[in-house]
């Protein structure tokens, strides 16, 4: 009866837009209407979260955590000289070839890195005030001699593009004099990039014997496996990978016994390298898994402990429940509108955390990683977003809601990485092998913290082997599920709640 | 305007014990109306508005809002209401008119409408000055208006109110009373839950009762006062020595006048019995005019209302 008296008595009176069918709502309208709610309360709370000393303490500790971890580990990388390996080795001897009383004559050999000789590289004999001395190429079996050198002076050599800058030769007179003129073994350590790694942790070692020619099969041992091993054809001993040391070589041949050191300044094991600090996108990659993993989902809490614990105490909710908006899409707008307001801010201090990389490394990370990497933060933030405000949904009061937010981080960024070792333990995984890795990236899939890592990993244009034990793809379906399924939950779970 | 069959809500049974709060309801208010929703503490009254407003979901039966079902058109529904909570909570945070607008927003107003309409409402419930100031530093008593206000907004046909003039002061009821008549003559339906039976005896021209979930009674105070026992009525008592058959037959023509009883020898005199709706005050004046040359007086004046506290008592300890 109600219904055909409104027809001809009411005349269309309230608000404008949407007007409604006599038939109902439609599934459009009623979509146009709770879109438009979304955005309304998305924007009140952005402009108050914005505008909240929360958010303003929160910047601080991001600022701080986040830009201060970028600027040091771009100071590490800044730090960290990448060996070139080398196409030609020089070897210097300085010997009386001229027979006047002075050891004052320079042999020089250029030789591949197998010790096998190389010819046509030019030799540069400079005074030590930059003035050129001299120059020589080196003959078909890779040598050439200066005579009566100036003691004074350095040596660079090129062949091709390849540039061999700056080798010392001999400082002063009373160093020239040291050199003995009977020598029986001439032994020759260098410190080089030999096995193409870019570590200069490889020693190269060349004998030669009294007549300056190579000798096959001396005896090296000591260095660092103290093994005895023997010089190749070309008279050049080899050894790899090094740990940062001093080593010590004891040459025999013909029962002539001659001594060398070569000190190793940087290998594998150094605290850049551990961390893979290599360029721009290493010192992105590992401030972000080191340092926005641990404080974004802070951010997260702080943000949205109280959207809706907070809307529950003051009653405010009832007078929004009561407007034209689906209950999920209310929730949804306070999930838009703590994400955006979060999602500003971190965006643009990251992005000034990228100057300041680009800065000290003086190159910049590459423009699809930093896009990635925000993106990946974003539904990382978002997820941490959204498990709060469930926990501000469903909490009685708002201390509960922090307490289950906080929880559930440390759940995610240290009580997980136990867990999966527990489960390790139980099906009898051993420490550190391959099934033990395999079963732990797998689990490490259930937890934000790690997955985020992962996704770093392989979207990182330097490190992008995809962790074993799951498929490249693994990683991106976990975040977006949780993504969707945390969603769908915190938007039931306000659906669900009594408001009285 | 607002019809509800068998409108049910049972809270909580999934785990724990579950509570009838609303128990099969059958409502029906009329355009213009002003209709008491009247009930002790916890009768479910509150529960029922705010399965209106959509606040709440009805475990079973139906509402309709102006021919909307509130479950399959909530939107709609809930376009053609204004609600104000019991406990109005805002955005303390916000001016008073940034609120209002922040609400006008929902309904598709333009930023110039939200502004003018927010302006326009503070003046209807008589903040006006207080338009620019923030909300965290209003009484109780603003609060309320600015909760009228906010449902206000959308121009609503139905205005829903849950004890509008709750802990306000008398000054404050009297003008929120006034305001709701107001807006009543403005073709504005009003269905009221309070606890305040004097100002629903005065506002309202239709009440139901409700306790423990059910609806015990629905119609007018008069009507329902007649079922219960509780008759309204205005007497006067006339005693003098010229009081004779013409004085009495010259009583019974002046307007207003219903009947004529003798009273009994010990209290004496005679009863007028006067007609429904007739100023007593008025009709008291005429006679002593007319009856004091002739040596009659009036000895007393009577007049007894259905009382609603009465009639409320008898009909939930009734139940």
């Amino acid at each position: 009866m109600e219904a055909e008296k409104k027809s001809e008595e009411t005349p269309e009176k309230g608000a404008p837009a949407v007007k409604a069918k006599e038939s109902g709502e439609t599934f459009v309208e009623a979509f146009k209407q709770n879109l438009m709610g979304i955005l309304i309360i998305a924007r009140t709370d952005i402009i108050a979260h914005l505008k909240s000393p929360r958010m303003a303490i929160l910047m601080v500790i991001f600022i701080f955590t986040v830009l201060s971890g970028a600027y040091f580990f771009a100071g590490m990388a800044a730090d960290y000289t990448e060996a070139q390996p080398p196409e030609f080795l020089v070897w210097t001897y300085i010997v009386n070839l001229d027979d006047d009383t002075y050891p004052d004559d320079m042999l020089v050999i250029t030789t591949d890195t197998t010790g096998k000789s190389i010819g046509d590289v030019t030799i540069s004999l400079f005074h030590l005030n930059g003035t050129l001395y001299e120059k020589e190429t080196t003959d078909e079996v890779g040598r050439t001699i200066f005579y009566d050198i100036d003691p004074q002076s350095y040596l660079n050599s090129h062949k091709g593009d390849y540039v061999e800058m700056y080798r010392p030769v001999i400082t002063t007179e009373k160093q020239m004099y040291q050199f003995l003129s009977e020598m029986e073994l001439y032994v020759q350590t260098q410190v080089a990039d030999l096995d193409e790694d870019n570590v200069a942790d490889d020693v190269a070692i060349l004998v030669l014997n009294e007549r300056l020619e190579p000798v096959p099969g001396a005896t090296v041992s000591g260095g660092f496996d103290q093994d005895e091993e023997s010089t190749n054809a070309y008279g050049l001993y080899r050894e790899y990978n090094l740990l940062k040391d001093n080593y010590e070589y004891e040459i025999t041949w013909n029962e002539v016994v001659a001594v060398d050191e070569a000190e190793i300044l940087n290998d594998d094991m150094d605290i850049e390298n551990l961390l893979n600090l290599q360029g721009p996108d290493d010192v992105l990659m590992q401030t972000a898994g080191l340092f926005i993993v641990m404080i974004v989902p802070i951010m997260a809490i702080g943000i949205s402990f109280d959207t809706i614990s907070r809307e529950k105490i003051s009653k405010s909710v009832v007078f929004l429940l009561s407007r034209p908006i689906g209950k999920r899409s209310i929730a949804a707008g306070k999930f838009i509108g703590s994400l955006t307001a979060l999602a500003i801010p971190l965006t643009v201090i990251s992005l000034v955390g990228v100057g300041i990389i680009s800065m000290k490394t003086s190159e910049s990370p590459s423009g699809g990683f930093v896009a990635g990497f925000l993106v990946i933060t974003i539904v990382f933030t978002a997820i941490f977003v959204l498990l709060q405000q469930i926990f501000s949904t469903l909490a009685k009061t708002t201390g509960n809601a922090i307490m289950a937010g906080i929880s559930i981080w440390l759940f995610f960024y240290i009580f997980f990485g136990l867990i999966i070792l527990l489960i390790n333990q139980l099906v009898g995984n051993q420490f550190l092998s391959t099934e033990y890795y395999e079963l732990s990236n797998k689990l490490t899939l259930f937890s934000p913290t790690g997955t985020y890592g992962f996704l770093m990993v392989l979207i990182s244009p330097t490190a992008g082997d995809t962790p074993i034990g799951i498929t490249s793809w693994a990683p991106a379906l976990s975040f977006t599920l949780g993504f969707v399924i945390l969603f769908i939950l915190s938007m039931e779970l306000f659906r669900k709640r009594p408001y009285l | 305007m607002i019809v509800t069959n068998k409108l049910t809500k049972v809270y909580g049974g999934f785990f724990g014990s579950s509570v009838l709060a609303v128990d099969n309801i059958d409502l029906e208010v009329d355009r213009k109306d002003i209709f008491g929703f009247l009930g002790p503490n916890g009768a479910g009254k509150t529960t029922t508005i705010h399965m209106f407003t959509t606040v709440l979901e009805p475990t079973s039966g139906t509402a309709e809002i102006c021919g909307y079902d509130i479950t399959k058109s909530p939107l709609i529904a809930k376009r053609k209401i204004g609600f104000m909570p019991e406990m109005p909570g805002f955005y303390d945070w916000l001016k008073a008119e940034d609120q209002l607008k922040f609400y006008c927003d929902f309904y598709g107003y333009s930023r110039q409408e939200s502004k003018t309409r927010a302006k326009e409402l503070m003046e209807l419930v008589g903040m006006g000055e207080f338009r620019n100031r923030k909300i965290k530093t209003f009484s109780h008593g603003m609060r309320k208006r600015l909760a009228l206000a906010s449902a206000m907004v959308n121009d609503p046909e139905i205005l829903i109110l849950d004890e509008p003039m709750g802990g306000l002061d008398p000054m404050g009821v009297h003008s929120f009373r006034e305001m709701i008549k107001e807006l009543n003559r403005n073709d504005i339906t009003i269905f009221l839950s309070s606890h305040l039976l004097p100002e629903v005896q005065q506002l309202c021209n239709k009440v139901g009762i409700i306790n423990r979930g059910k609806i015990l009674a629905v119609d007018t105070i008069d009507n329902l006062s007649r079922k219960v026992g509780l008759e309204s009525f205005t007497r006067l008592t006339i005693d003098g020595k010229g009081l004779s058959e013409k004085v009495l037959d010259f009583i019974k023509t002046i307007p207003g006048v219903a009947e004529i009883r003798v009273n009994s020898q010990r209290e004496r005199g005679y009863t007028i019995i006067v007609n429904e709706g007739i100023d007593i005050q008025d009709l008291a004046g005429v006679l002593n005019e007319k009856l004091v040359k002739r040596d009659v007086y009036l000895s007393r004046l009577e007049q007894a209302k259905p009382n609603l506290e009465e009639l409320f008592m008898k009909i939930t300890r009734g139940s």
